[in-house]
């Protein structure tokens, strides 16, 4: 899973780009999740959280209440390693931003398919030789290495714990008390007694169930975790009521 | 092995001055570089064209020319097109073609006008650390015309059979001549693991260790040797988090 997130605070730009990576992503089979913001304090308060992050930050150069160089050094901080893209207006502005060290910079104006390709492939091959962590599952018979970043979700059945990766699954003994130790502040939450799962998986949420990119059958939400999944996806999704779901 | 650093800069007077600034202050914080200079960007690029891998940087400058072409940019692009995976550094005394550089992938450009030598060296330091991080995730195999750049990560494994060595990466192969105790040796620290006396795989393409097996996430599968089995089994004890 490639998971993008854009930041830019007219809403009718976010719902163009969102489509169009959607379709670039479709068009070479990459399987991504996307988020949007539609300010910089929301999208750097929710970065706070190290359970937040995403591989690829596309960011409004000129953000209203934050300015977008500001938001990228800020971004930094807390994920060195991410790629960050500007979204800007005005090629004038262009030089400035090389203080942020941008993967790259779109102007808007200039923003077709082709160089949209362009930029999100480039940014994936990237992505691809990044460094990253990987879970050793063991039954009796197999060792199964997984990236964290296929996982959609863990659930237990009784002395079982099944691992849900790509269209596959693996069974093995363990308690999800110690998974969910391991894979802590890695993009999983606990929602249920029964159940951790990865954050960006989560394809929309009410008050009972969570619904996953590429499982029908909802997960369901624990009542003692429901205080604890809100917090942990403000501002997306029907369950935090007062936010604006962008999506 | 010393990082290569190509420059382009049209403007012959000026060019002494900063090679000796590139070379001082590498030399300050220890980093082995090598300089190649050109004044030509044609010479540029049939140079790098046949092994685009050789740069770790290359600083050009960049400017319009009478007929609205801007010098060096289009050899920026002809590198990308061969695969070269070097940090590009623009230098112009044209803000405006700031914007035109991006779709080369810059690390950065610098505005000729206001540069001053405090706010050129923190770049210059940074482009450097993260080229030495780059290289050190390339592998090198083969000699002279045959000489071949892999990324690690591509990479999924070595077989020797005789005394030729065969890279398996993206698709593709390579053969080499090279020891595999000496290959082990070198990429052990780098999460490769030696699961049989014929094999080096790369552990980040572990998809599944069975009894006397190893699948790759490519789908191949190998066998593990009667020797490191124990071994490879303890590598991979149960539930850990590794970053490989």
């Amino acid at each position: 899973m490639f998971s993008i997130c854009f930041c830019d605070d007219t809403p009718a730009t976010l719902h163009k780009y969102i489509e169009l990576f959607e379709l670039i992503a479709e068009r070479h089979q990459i399987p991504v999740s996307i988020r949007a913001f539609s300010s910089g304090e929301e999208f750097l308060v929710y970065l706070e959280n190290p359970n937040h992050f995403f591989d690829l930050y596309f960011v409004e150069a000129g953000l209203k209440d934050i300015s977008g160089i500001d938001t990228v050094l800020r971004i930094h901080e807390y994920d060195p390693w991410g790629l960050v893209i500007f979204l800007g207006v005005r090629a004038e502005c262009a030089s400035d931003c090389f203080a942020a060290y941008p993967f790259n910079y779109i102007i808007k104006s200039k923003l077709n398919f082709i160089r949209g390709e362009s930029v999100f492939l480039n940014a994936y091959s990237v992505f691809k030789q990044k460094k990253k962590p990987y879970i050793v599952c063991k039954n009796r018979t197999t060792f199964q290495c997984i990236q964290l970043s296929d996982i959609s979700h863990f659930e237990t059945l009784g002395r079982l714990v099944v691992v849900h990766f790509k269209d596959r699954s693996f069974e093995f003994y363990s308690k999800l008390n110690i998974i969910e130790q391991s894979v802590k502040n890695k993009g999983f939450i606990r929602v249920h007694r029964s159940y951790i799962v990865n954050l960006s998986y989560i394809l929309d949420a009410d008050k009972e169930n969570i619904f996953l990119t590429g499982h029908e059958t909802p997960v369901p939400i624990g009542q003692i975790y429901l205080d604890h999944v809100r917090r942990e996806t403000y501002p997306f999704f029907s369950i935090n009521s007062s936010s604006l779901s962008v999506k | 092995m010393p990082m290569n650093i190509y420059t382009f800069n049209n403007n012959r007077n000026s060019s002494e001055d900063h090679i000796k600034t590139l070379k001082d202050i590498a030399s300050e914080h220890h980093f082995n570089i090598h300089i190649f200079k050109y004044t030509n960007k044609d010479e540029l690029l049939f140079d790098l064209s046949s092994h685009p891998e050789r740069a770790d940087i290359i600083f050009l400058r960049i400017s319009k020319s009478k007929d609205d072409e801007i010098v060096g940019l289009e050899a920026a692009k002809s590198l990308r097109k061969l695969c070269c995976h070097a940090l590009l550094i623009f230098i112009s005394a044209n803000k405006q073609l700031a914007a035109n550089t991006f779709p080369t992938f810059p690390f950065y450009f610098f505005y000729l006008k206001y540069l001053t030598l405090e706010q050129f060296k923190p770049v210059y330091l940074k482009a450097l650390s993260l080229a030495e991080r780059r290289r050190n995730n390339l592998f090198q195999c083969g000699s002279g015309a045959h000489e071949h750049y892999i990324p690690l990560g591509d990479i999924y494994y070595f077989e020797i059979f005789q005394r030729i060595t065969t890279v398996y990466h993206s698709n593709t192969s390579f053969s080499f001549y090279m020891s595999m105790s000496r290959l082990e040796k070198e990429l052990t620290p780098k999460g490769f693991l030696r699961i049989h006396r014929s094999f080096l795989i790369n552990m980040r393409h572990i998809d599944q260790i069975t009894d006397r097996t190893v699948r790759l996430t490519n789908g191949f599968t190998l066998p593990i040797g009667t020797t490191y089995l124990s071994q490879v089994r303890k590598m991979l004890s149960q539930l850990k988090i590794y970053t490989l």
